[in-house]
């Protein structure tokens, strides 16, 4: 008997995962959320009136048992007896052989005076964006500048809404893109009207039982809501009372086979800290595409099956009215210490940059069309040498090797050079 | 033997009648913008490209849909879009590593080769034969190969005779 905590993406993968590989055994699914299987990717087009609610769901309260999975919704766990193999849920229990921990993350909450108002909301779940609908005013802040931060942001600016985006840093989406890029996100978030308002820092949320307005460090602003977007925490506090490793980055640690510390109790997605597939570093990635994968590696193990997680990418791609804002790697700010050179280019409306150290590419970021960038994500994640592409690139046996050709768009063995010798 | 399209870079004049009758055939109207196969051109190396899904058995758009949309037909085992679930996020279109993905300016979608049902439009209209449907056998890819081979010889020449 499997035991899966969390309905999210990483719970969901693995309990397909363990169904494909095993018709027979049994899986039981507990979350304390009553929603099936939804994408928190799709929850902008929900809050900006572009999707119906149906569209938030990947699967429906029928899709479990039709492949076997037994649900446990709306219940929370309180606690997991790893020398008993139990899970508890208040004054049950419910054995298991092997356990799958895919709690995820929840928004963080800062403290700040008024953050606990009527009005104040995080976007996480169907239920968060059914709020914010309901009580949509005349103006809305969005605290925090994330690509969280800013999807809502242009989310309710199309419901109509007179928008404030706030970041404490220099710049928006601060960890992702570099100064350029990131202007050139702001310079459209502004023309569309949306008020970009860059190191500037929320002090205070105004109000008697709701929200009336905000107080930053620089002004006073009137509005009916305030959506704090300033990133998540994994939800480790089950493992950690169970006495599960947890890392310093607040993650829970697992082994390449997505193990944790506990024999038989294995991690995946949002809760669990991993490796960076570029660079090997420990990360915390709550991003999609590597719950997925967790998922799946876990879920193989968990039946005995070996399988190695590869590390996890960050790949960062949103729509900016229509202009793709796409960031792979690390950036350049905050790098220093890596001895980075930078490769930037305008191309007609495309706006593109390199960072490179070491003679490796260890981020890239573009601002338009993307099309080709997928040639250099792999550039980046197999670690190729520069030299290697810059003499594969003059050498024109490209042709035998597409993704070079690609690469050749972004990257000129000049370029090559010039960054070397700086 | 599942079939694939092959192409041959060598016999690829640049003609671009592949991307009309895809764009014909999906979209009914001739308009390369909205092809699902492009031909890209090497221009100062006078090289001329298909670039058309590969049908990747591992496929990196599959893995980044945040959406599970990208999903694999069971019959031609092509890669294709659920459009009830995709969000045009076009982490898909980023993350292919041979830019294979297209996105459609006019309907605002993804778009890639779906082997047209099994007959795919571009090989058979492919006068010179750069575009092929053919089954992935060894003794395919030995030609695949054999062509490779024979290219790489070819540019190393171009390269000899100092023609850039």
């Amino acid at each position: 008997m499997v035991v899966i905590l969390g309905n999210g993406v990483a719970g969901n993968t693995a309990a397909s995962t363990i169904r494909h590989l095993d018709s027979r055994i049994e899986i039981t699914l507990i979350s304390a959320e009553t929603y099936p299987e939804y994408t928190a990717c799709a929850l902008p087009h929900y809050l900006a009136g572009e999707f119906e609610r149906q569209r938030l769901f990947l699967k429906s309260e029928e899709d479990y048992p039709a492949e076997g999975i037994k649900t446990i919704f709306g219940r929370t766990v309180s606690g997991i007896d790893p020398e008993k193999k139990q899970v508890l849920l208040g004054d049950e229990s419910l054995s298991y052989d092997k356990l799958i921990m895919a709690t995820g993350s929840r928004p963080l909450v800062p403290p700040i005076p008024g953050v606990d108002l009527e009005g104040v909301f995080s976007l996480k779940s169907p239920g968060d964006a059914d709020r914010i609908l309901e009580g949509l005013g005349q103006t809305a802040v969005v605290v925090g500048s994330g690509p969280i931060g800013v999807e809502t942001a242009i989310s309710l600016k199309k419901q109509g809404d007179q928008v404030y985006l706030i970041e404490l840093l220099e710049r928006i989406m601060p960890k992702i893109f570099d100064e350029e890029a990131a202007s050139l996100v702001a310079a459209i978030l502004e023309e569309k009207g949306i008020r970009v308002l860059t190191a500037e820092k929320l002090v205070q949320i105004n109000g008697q039982e709701r929200v009336e307005g905000i107080v930053t460090d620089k002004q006073q602003i009137e509005c009916d809501q305030v959506i704090m977007s300033v990133g998540v925490r994994s939800n480790v506090e089950l493992a950690r009372e169970a006495g599960i490793e947890v890392g310093s980055l607040g993650g829970i640690v697992v082994s390449r086979r997505m193990e944790t510390s506990l024999e038989g109790i294995f991690a995946c997605g949002d809760c669990v800290q991993s490796r960076d597939m570029a660079n090997g570093q420990e990360m915390l990635s709550p991003l999609w595409h590597n719950a997925k994968r967790q998922g799946i590696i876990a879920g193989y193990n968990c039946l005995g099956i070996d399988k190695i997680y590869p590390g996890s990418e960050s790949i960062t791609s949103l729509d900016v009215y229509g202009t793709q804002a796409v960031s792979f790697g690390s950036i350049a700010a905050g790098n220093e210490a890596e001895d980075v050179e930078v490769i930037e280019k305008y191309s007609g409306d495309n706006y593109y940059r390199l960072v490179i150290s070491k003679g490796h590419l260890i981020g890239a970021q573009s601002i338009g069309n993307a099309q080709d960038m997928g040639a250099l994500l792999y550039v980046l994640l197999k670690r190729e040498n520069l030299d290697k592409i810059k003499s594969m690139i003059e050498q024109r046996i490209t042709p035998l090797n597409l993704r070079h050709h690609r690469v050749g768009r972004y990257i000129t063995p000049s370029a090559i050079e010039a960054a070397g010798e700086r | 033997m599942r079939k694939m399209l092959v192409t041959d870079y060598e016999k690829c004049t640049g003609c671009r009648l592949c991307e009309l009758v895809c764009s014909v055939k999906h979209e009914g109207v001739s308009n390369p913008a909205r092809s699902r196969i492009n031909v890209t051109k090497w221009e100062t190396k006078g090289i001329m490209v298909p670039m058309v899904c590969s049908q990747c058995e591992d496929a990196p758009c599959m893995a980044v849909c945040p959406t599970n949309a990208r999903i694999r037909e069971s019959e031609l085992g092509t890669v294709t879009v659920n459009y009830d679930r995709c969000i045009g996020c076009k982490t898909c279109v980023v993350a292919c590593p041979f830019g294979a993905i297209n996105f459609d300016p006019i309907d605002h979608k993804v778009i890639s080769c779906d082997l047209c049902e099994g007959d795919p439009q571009c090989a058979r209209f492919c006068e010179t034969g750069a575009i092929r449907y053919a089954e992935a056998s060894d003794a395919n890819k030995m030609r695949q190969r054999e062509a490779a081979e024979k290219l790489y010889e070819s540019l190393q020449k171009l390269d000899g005779a100092g023609v850039s």
